[in-house]
Parts: structure tokens; C-alpha cells; sequence
């Protein structure tokens, strides 16, 4: 484009130009290379690890392709994992919720996007608190909280006054996971809705107005004519809500009692369960082939459906535009 | 409003009609939302500030809970050692992976940002640490990768073996804390390239907001690239830096790697609520004043300068 809007310019100068530009073009790919090697080292060398058989762990001449394939490291992660049971469980808790939460925040945004009411600033700022307070510092509150819902304290008093205790309490139910999702302060909503207020501020009004204009009311506005426009954020929020569900341990590790646990859990303590299943063997070679076949597992679904869903995703990243 | 016998058309009025029905419509949307801040958010955290003066029990009927003061951080700062240790190396290891985490995602930004084949492969690739890094499976990964027998192939392997970084540094003639401070960067530098995915997006999302026409004009007056980086680009990306360093900050300081939230969580785990709460908040509180400075900073400073 710039050379044929620059000055024609002589023989030698159009020759250093252009060496020049294929040297900046040359490095370009010269360092994402590199750093793309970098990115997929750890990926390559955990499928690597975890297929290698004991004696092709100790022999050193075989850095990478292993010389004896085994599958024995992936049976023991599966077995540790409890890969099924567990992986039911992420899904009907933490993915379902994932889902919830795309909706509910897309809600919520709607109104601080679209709307100019009363306290809406106050609204706001709590909303950039949540963003800013990190989840650590309430979620112990917060699971005890679980245990007796109440809000500002109206509930305790009435059970006080008729000795009839409303309160719920949902601690060790899935409910920790749903009920948050269903009003949209789940695991980190506050980004995603956030990333949605960024998107429908810059959409285009028009549309809208139409819509009012020819009588149809907010709700119908924007369930027929905002939501079915944003299918582009719709593709950023959702990935990010089910990548950042699918690896949250804090709260499925405070909430609950049972051993049913999720995914994400089962494999924060998967070092204690291979212990207990006496497959720890101190610093053998085996064991980090053991932990690498059950991060593989881990890493498997996300990984997948990323490399389907990848073409789509990059684009609706940059057409979002998440900084605002 | 009638008694004021305003001029109003009865199509302004009407107008005033349609707000106020809008703004009731905009506090209806937001309604579940603000029920749930109250109930997952705001309470829980006002409830935390209260464990952290107080002792918990949790008995059959449910949680009981004294106050006793100052007691929780008075022990964690004077009677029990770990925590001062924790505190200070949780902020050393900020103060040192920030400014490379920044530098490195910066770097990426600009390598990604642009027009070239394979735009979106690259992208897609340098995207997968977001995707697969953020939880356990990377604090799992270094678990096993440093305590067992791959340490020695791992950062020999990360370091590409073909440079020597250590020798070249000692060439360099540093002081010894620079330059330990220098090898273990570069040692891990896998590392820091998977901690800047996010980082990285939000730069580049900064990149393509600025307009090109600045470029342009630049390119007329006769400015090199090196000008055009340190003119153009980095103050049009003060904003997204500033982003960027609060978002890292909050990321650093909660991920389950943290020393302090280790032990805070260990401190849960063991029941005592109280002394976990306090450690948890003394520290935000630190970091939330360190933050805040580096905001007036910006605003008194960067802004005035470039804003």
C-alpha cells in the first residue's frame, strides 16, 4: 500500500527498502515461532512424558518420541480422577452454571448499558469493586454464608419474632453454584459483564428505537433485538465463563462435603489421591508421568472444543474490544 | 410537577413519560443482580471483616462466633513468624514478575498486532495458555515438574540449552542480586509467557484502538519505528497499561500460588476462620493502598504529561 502512494524513488532505494521490510517480516515470524515453541513446550512435553514407558523414562537418548509407548500412566490418571463420576459432576455444576451466567450477566448489563435510572452509579461502583476485590478474601465467608441466607438480617429476625427459620441453607447443595449464576454474581461475573456493557454501549441504537417505536417494550427489545444481535460477544463471554467455571477450585472445595468432587478438584488433590492409592512412588520417574496424563485429561475438553470453537473466538475478541 | 405549569409540549412531556418508564425498566433489569451483590457479595464481606476481629466455631446448630478484638492480627504479626515471611515474599515475587509480565505481553502485543499470514493461527495458539493455564492444571504442572526428578530437563529445556544465559550474565559484569534477579526471569521464562495470555489480548485490543492516523503523520515527518514505539504507541496505551497492571496485580495476589493465600487457606482448612481472615485482609489492604498510590501517580503524573 505505502509504495504505491510513495514517491517513486531510485533503483538502490526501492531495493534497500524492500530488504528492509522483508528483514522486519523475517524476524516477525523468527520470534512468534520461538514463542510459540515456548507456549506449546509444556503441552508437548507432558503427551510426551505421559506416554513413555518405564524404561524409556531413564533412557536419555530418547528426548522426545519415546522408543516403548504405554498407555499404563493414562489408566492410573483416569482411575485417580475418577474421570466419569468427575467429569458428570463439572458438568451438571459448574458448566450448567457457566451457561446460567452468560444469560444473567447479559441481563444485567443491558440495564447498566442501556438504561439511566436512580442509584445506577451507586450500582456501578460496586460493580468495579467486584472486579477489583479478589474472590479469596470472601469466599470462606461466603461458604459459611451458604449455610443461612438472609438478607440484611430480615429473615433472622422474623425467626426471632415467630421462631419460624426461613433462612435457607444451601450450603452442600448445587445450589452454591446455581443460584449465584441464576442472578449473575457467579464465579467472576463481574468481568464478563463488564466485557457485555463495553459491547452494547457501542452497539448501535437504531434498532432499538425501531423496535420501541413500533411498541414492542424493553423486555421484547431485548430478548427479539439486542441478544439476537450480539452473537459476537456472546462467543467471547461464553468461553471465558466456561473456561473460568471449569477451573474454579476455591468455591467446589468450601461448599461441599462430599467426595463427589468436580474435575477441577479431583485434580488440585491429585498428589493426596495418588498417595492413597499407593502409586506415589517419592521422586521415581513415573510419578510426573502420572500427573501429566491426569493434566492431559484435564486439560482434554477445553482444549478441544477451543480448537473448534478457535477461529471464531479470536475474532470476537477483537471485535469486542475488552479494554473500552 | 403539575402545579409547576411548565411550558412543556405534550410531546416533551410524553418523552419525560417514556424516560421514566425506561429508567424503571433499566432498575428492573438490574434487580436479580443487585440481589445477588447483596447476598454473594456485600454480605460476605462485610461478614469477613467481622471474622477477622473474631473467633469461629461451627457447631451442630450452625456458626458461632465471639469477638476478641485485635487478637487475630496482633498474633499473625508478632507471635507467629510465618506470616511477616509469607507477606514478604508474596510482595518480592510481585514486585518481580510484574514489570516482566508487563514487558513480555507488551512484546507479544506487538508481534501479534499487524497484518501478516497466519494471523489467526498465531493468535489462536498464543491464546491456549489462557485457556489451559488459568487454575490448577499450571500450579499442578510446576508441582510436578519442579519437586520431581524433570527439574533439571525442564528449565534446561525452556532455556533452550542453546544459550547460556547464566554465562552471558556473568559476562555482563552485574551486581550478583541483578543478575540472580535476571537468570531466574529468563529461567522462567515459560513461565511468565503463560502468565501474560490475558495481558496480552487486552494490549492488543489497546493497539488496534489507536487511530492510524497518528502513524501516519509520523511516517510524513520522517519518524523511525524506535520513535514511533516510545511517541505514539506507549502513551496512546497508558490507559490499557494501567489496566493491565491492576488486572495482573489482582491476579497475582489471589492465585492459589500466593504464600499468603496458601497460608490463609491453610489457616481455613484447619478451621480457624479468624486468623485465616485477618491474614487475607491485612494483605488486600496493603496491596489496595499500593494500588491506589500507583493511580494518583498516573493521574497526577502520566496523565498531565500525555493525557
Amino acid at each position: 500500500m505505502r509504495k504505491r502512494t510513495s514517491k517513486p524513488a531510485g533503483g538502490a532505494e526501492k531495493i534497500r527498502k524492500r530488504s528492509i521490510f522483508l528483514t522486519a517480516r523475517a524476524f516477525r515470524y523468527y520470534m512468534l515461532i520461538i514463542i510459540g515453541y515456548i507456549v506449546l513446550y509444556p503441552l508437548l512435553f507432558m503427551i510426551s512424558t505421559a506416554l513413555k514407558s518405564n524404561d524409556a523414562l531413564l533412557d536419555v537418548t530418547y528426548a522426545w518420541l519415546p522408543r516403548y509407548l504405554t498407555g499404563e500412566w493414562f489408566s492410573i490418571a483416569y482411575d485417580s480422577l475418577n474421570f466419569v463420576a468427575a467429569l458428570q459432576r463439572t458438568l451438571t455444576l459448574q458448566i450448567l452454571s457457566a451457561l446460567v451466567e452468560v444469560f444473567s450477566c447479559a441481563v444485567a448489563a443491558y440495564g447498566f448499558a442501556r438504561f439511566r435510572f436512580r442509584g445506577r452509579s451507586v450500582a456501578m461502583f460496586f460493580l468495579i469493586l467486584s472486579l477489583l476485590i479478589p474472590t479469596s478474601l470472601y469466599s470462606m465467608s461466603l461458604s459459611v454464608n451458604y449455610r443461612q441466607l438472609d438478607v440484611v438480617g430480615i429473615l433472622g429476625l422474623f425467626d426471632r419474632l415467630t421462631g419460624i427459620d426461613l433462612r435457607l441453607n444451601i450450603f452442600n447443595t448445587n445450589w452454591t453454584f446455581w443460584l449465584p449464576s441464576l442472578l449473575g454474581v457467579g464465579v467472576r461475573s463481574g468481568m464478563l459483564i463488564y466485557i457485555y456493557i463495553q459491547f452494547f454501549a457501542g452497539l448501535p441504537r437504531e434498532l432499538e428505537d425501531a423496535a420501541y417505536v413500533d411498541g414492542a417494550g424493553p423486555l421484547k427489545t431485548f430478548f427479539r433485538i439486542a441478544l439476537p444481535s450480539s452473537s459476537v460477544v456472546i462467543v467471547t463471554v461464553t468461553v471465558l465463563s466456561v473456561i473460568w467455571h471449569w477451573n474454579e477450585t476455591a468455591l467446589s472445595s468450601l461448599c461441599f462435603l462430599t467426595d463427589d468432587w468436580p474435575l477441577s478438584v479431583a485434580m488440585a488433590n491429585i498428589f493426596q489421591t495418588l498417595q492413597q492409592q499407593g502409586h506415589w512412588m517419592g521422586s521415581g520417574p513415573e510419578t510426573p508421568s502420572i500427573v501429566f496424563a491426569s493434566i492431559l485429561f484435564f486439560v482434554m475438553i477445553p482444549l478441544v472444543l477451543y480448537l473448534i470453537l478457535q477461529r471464531r473466538f479470536i475474532k470476537s475478541i477483537d471485535r469486542v474490544g475488552i479494554t473500552g | 410537577m403539575s402545579k409547576m405549569k411548565s411550558p412543556a409540549s405534550p410531546l416533551r412531556k410524553r418523552r419525560r413519560g417514556v424516560e421514566a418508564l425506561r429508567a424503571r425498566y433499566g432498575a428492573l433489569f438490574i434487580l436479580p443482580w443487585s440481589i445477588g451483590m447483596l447476598l454473594f457479595f456485600l454480605v460476605p464481606i462485610i461478614k469477613s471483616v467481622y471474622y477477622s476481629f473474631a473467633e469461629l466455631e461451627i457447631t451442630a446448630e450452625g456458626i458461632a462466633s465471639h469477638f476478641v478484638g485485635t487478637e487475630n492480627f496482633h498474633d499473625m504479626l508478632y507471635v507467629d513468624t510465618n506470616y511477616t515471611d509469607d507477606l514478604l515474599s508474596a510482595f518480592s515475587s510481585l514486585f518481580a514478575s510484574l514489570p516482566f509480565i508487563l514487558v513480555v505481553s507488551m512484546v507479544l502485543a506487538l508481534l501479534l498486532n499487524g497484518n501478516y499470514r497466519g494471523r489467526v493461527f498465531f493468535r489462536g495458539l498464543y491464546f491456549l495458555p489462557v485457556i489451559l493455564s488459568s487454575g490448577v492444571a499450571l500450579s499442578i504442572f510446576l508441582e510436578a515438574g519442579t519437586t520431581h526428578a524433570t527439574e533439571a530437563k525442564i528449565s534446561s529445556a525452556v532455556s533452550f540449552n542453546m544459550i547460556d544465559f547464566n554465562a552471558i550474565l556473568e559476562g555482563l559484569n552485574l551486581p550478583s542480586s541483578i543478575e540472580g534477579y535476571l537468570s531466574a526471569a529468563l529461567n522462567s521464562i515459560f513461565l511468565l509467557v503463560w502468565q501474560s495470555g490475558i495481558q496480552t489480548v487486552l494490549l492488543i485490543a489497546g493497539l488496534q484502538s489507536i487511530p492510524d492516523l497518528l502513524y501516519e503523520v509520523a511516517r510524513v515527518e520522517g519518524a523511525t519505528k524506535w520513535e514511533e514505539f516510545w511517541f505514539i504507541t506507549l502513551p496512546m496505551l497508558l490507559r490499557t497499561m494501567l489496566l493491565v497492571v491492576v488486572f495482573t496485580v489482582v491476579e497475582l495476589v489471589s492465585s492459589n500460588t500466593n504464600a499468603v493465600v496458601d497460608l490463609a487457606y491453610n489457616q481455613f482448612n484447619n478451621l480457624k476462620y479468624g486468623s485465616g481472615s485477618a491474614m487475607l485482609w491485612f494483605y488486600y489492604l496493603l496491596v489496595g493502598v499500593l494500588l491506589s498510590l500507583l493511580f494518583l501517580l498516573y493521574k497526577r503524573y502520566f496523565e498531565k504529561k500525555w493525557g
